[in-house]
C-alpha cells in the first residue's frame, strides 16, 4: 500500500472486482450458458434506484461504503521503529498505521428476482469463500497473512445490519447485505533515524597556571 | 555514607580515569627464524608481552626479547610499575615473517606493530631497536598526539634527558654505559609513579628501588614535570575518548548530545574534585552536530579546562 492516499478506493475497487466477476460466473452457471456481465457500481443505491426503469432487465448490483470506523483492537498510539530496508529505504521511526473497518452495503437492482436473488447468493458466498481481501500489491509489515506463504489481504467479513436501508435514506426496505474490510491507513508522519558514526574529540587542556619546573 | 556512594557512581559510569594507556618495551628483538619460528597460537603468544606486577619472565619471553628489554621492564616492575608489555621476536615473527628478515626491519614492523595497539600509551625504544626504528618512532611521534615516544640514545658525558616536543623525548646515555635499560625502566616507573589516580588520587604511590619521588640522574625536574603533565592530559583526552565510544551508533538526536555533556560535565567535575583540573579556571563542554552534509553522522565534543599544578595536590590521611 506504501504511502499511497487511495487505500479505500483500492480496497472499494477490489471488492466491487471481486463481486463483480463471482456474480457474472453464478449467473452464467444459473442460465446454463453465458450469462450477461453484472456491474458492480461504487454508488449510493438512491442513485440508480432513482433509474430503475433505465435498468430494466440488467441485474445491477451497488456497493456503498456506508461507514468508517476505528478498529479499536487494532489501535497503538506513539511511533514504531522502521528498519532500512536493502532497496535504500530510511531507517527511522513511523507513525503507527491507523486501521480502520470499512463497511459496505451491497444491493441488487434490475433484472429477475431469480437473478437479483442469484447475485446476492454469489456475492455472500464470495465474500465467505475470501476472507482476506488480496489488493494485489501485499499487505503492509504487521498486516495480517504479511509473513512469507501465508495468505495475505485484508480480513474480509460478512455482518449483520438490518438498519442499514434507513441510514441510507431509503423510503422503503430493500434487500441489503453488509460487508467489513479492515484496512490499514499509514501515518505520513516519518522521523529519520541518524546514527552517530563518528566523533570529534577536541580537547583543549591548558597547563597549570604555574609552568611546571618553575617556582612554587 | 556518602563516601560509598560516590565511589559506587564512579564504577557504574563509562566514564573513568583511564590513565596514559599502555608502556610497551621494545629492544632487540631474537628469533628462531626460518621454518621453525613459532607460530602464534595461543593468545598471549598473538601480542607482544603482557607482564604485570609479580609475573615471572619466562625463558621463551627471555629467549626472545633480548636482555635490553627484559632489563628495563623488570626494573620497571620492580619499581612498582603496575603492567607492562614487551616486544619478542616470536610476535614480530608471526606478523610479518617476510619483512622479519632483517633486523631494522623487524624494529620498525614491531614498532608500527605496538603503535596501533587499541591502547598504546608510551613506547619506549631500547638498544639496536632505538637505532633501528628511530626515524619511525620521530614521525609516529608527529603524527600521532596519544603516544609518547622514549628512545634511547649514545653519546656525551653523562645521562641526559631531552624532549623532542610534546610527546618524544630522547635519553642519552654516554658510551658503554651498561646500566641503560634498566635506568629508562626506571624512569618510567617513576613517571608512572607520578600519574594521577582516581582511586587514590591524592596519595603517591610508593615506589622501591629510588623510583617515583626521587629524579633520576641525567633528568630535570622541568622535563620530568612536562613528561609527567602528558600523561595527564592524555590520560584525561583517553578518559573522554574511551568514556563516550557507546554513543556510536546510537540515535544522533539533541537528546544524547545533552547526555554526553551531562556525563562529561560530571566527571569533569569529580576530575576538579580529585585535584586534577583547576577549579579556579572552570571547564567548558559543548556536544553539537558536526557541520556540513558530508559530516552527517559525526558529533563534536569540545572540552576546554586547565589542570592544576602538580604541586597543589592535597594530601591525605588514610
Amino acid at each position: 500500500m506504501g504511502d499511497r492516499p487511495h487505500t479505500l478506493h483500492d480496497v472499494s475497487r477490489r471488492l466491487a472486482l471481486l463481486l463483480e466477476g463471482a456474480m457474472t460466473q453464478g449467473l452464467s452457471e444459473l442460465s446454463d450458458g453465458e450469462g450477461e456481465k453484472v456491474a458492480v457500481l461504487l454508488s449510493h443505491p438512491l442513485d440508480p434506484f432513482e433509474e430503475d426503469d433505465a435498468l430494466g432487465k440488467r441485474t445491477t448490483a451497488i456497493l456503498y461504503p456506508i461507514r468508517i470506523v476505528p478498529e479499536r483492537g487494532l489501535r497503538r498510539p506513539g511511533m514504531s521503529y522502521v528498519p532500512p530496508s536493502p532497496g535504500g529505504g530510511a531507517e527511522g521511526f513511523r507513525g503507527e498505521t491507523l486501521w480502520v473497518r470499512m463497511r459496505f452495503v451491497f444491493t441488487v437492482a434490475g433484472g429477475s428476482l431469480e437473478g437479483q436473488l442469484g447475485a446476492v447468493e454469489a456475492a455472500l458466498r464470495t465474500v465467505h469463500d475470501n476472507p482476506l481481501l488480496d489488493l494485489g500489491d501485499g499487505p503492509p509489515d504487521g498486516a495480517p497473512g504479511a509473513a512469507g506463504g501465508e495468505p495475505r489481504g485484508y480480513p474480509l467479513r460478512i455482518v449483520d445490519d438490518p438498519e442499514s436501508w434507513k441510514d441510507l435514506g431509503l423510503a422503503e426496505h430493500r434487500l441489503l447485505i453488509a460487508f467489513e474490510v479492515t484496512v490499514p491507513i499509514e501515518s505520513s508522519r516519518f522521523e529519520p533515524f541518524e546514527r552517530v558514526t563518528g566523533r570529534d574529540l577536541q580537547v583543549e587542556l591548558a597547563g597549570p597556571a604555574h609552568p611546571p619546573g618553575g617556582p612554587s | 555514607m556518602p563516601a560509598p556512594c560516590a565511589r559506587e557512581a564512579t564504577r557504574s559510569s563509562a566514564l573513568r580515569w583511564r590513565g596514559a594507556g599502555e608502556i610497551a618495551f621494545l629492544g632487540s628483538l631474537r628469533f628462531t627464524g626460518g621454518d621453525d619460528a613459532p607460530e602464534a597460537a595461543a593468545s598471549d603468544e598473538a601480542g607482544p608481552r603482557r607482564l604485570a606486577a609479580g609475573d615471572r619472565i619466562d625463558a621463551t619471553l627471555r629467549s626472545g626479547a633480548g636482555p635490553d628489554a627484559i632489563t628495563a621492564a623488570e626494573a620497571f616492575l620492580g619499581a612498582a610499575g603496575r603492567a607492562c608489555v614487551v616486544a619478542h621476536g616470536a610476535w614480530v615473527e608471526a606478523l610479518a615473517p617476510a619483512k622479519a628478515a632483517t633486523p631494522a626491519e623487524a624494529a620498525r614492523t614491531a614498532l608500527s606493530a605496538l603503535a596501533e595497539r587499541d591502547d598504546a600509551g608510551m613506547i619506549v625504544l631500547i638498544g639496536d631497536s632505538a637505532g633501528q626504528a628511530r626515524d619511525l618512532a620521530l614521525e609516529i611521534a608527529a603524527r600521532r598526539e596519544d603516544i609518547f615516544i622514549l628512545i634511547e640514545a649514545r653519546g656525551g658525558d653523562a645521562p641526559s634527558l631531552a624532549l623532542a616536543g610534546e610527546n618524544a623525548a630522547t635519553m642519552r646515555f654516554p658510551p658503554g654505559y651498561a646500566d641503560a635499560p634498566r635506568d629508562l625502566g626506571l624512569l618510567v616507573a617513576s613517571l608512572e609513579a607520578g600519574d594521577f589516580s582516581e582511586e587514590k588520587p591524592f596519595l603517591e604511590r610508593t615506589a622501591r628501588s629510588g623510583a617515583g619521588a626521587d629524579p633520576l640522574r641525567g633528568v630535570s625536574k622541568r622535563e620530568r614535570d612536562a613528561m609527567r603533565l602528558w600523561r595527564r592530559k592524555e590520560g584525561l583526552r583517553r578518559s573522554l575518548d574511551r568514556g563516550t565510544r557507546w554513543a556510536l551508533l546510537e540515535a544522533n538526536r539533541p537528546f544524547l548530545r545533552r547526555r554526553i555533556e551531562r556525563e562529561v560535565t560530571a566527571f569533569l567535575r569529580r576530575m576538579e574534585d580529585l585535584g586534577l583540573l583547576d577549579r579556579a579556571a572552570g571547564f567548558s563542554v559543548e556536544c553539537s552536530r558536526a557541520g556540513g552534509a558530508a559530516e552527517s553522522g559525526r558529533i563534536e565534543l569540545d572540552v576546554k579546562a586547565r589542570l592544576a599544578p602538580l604541586e597543589g595536590r592535597r594530601p591525605v590521611k588514610a
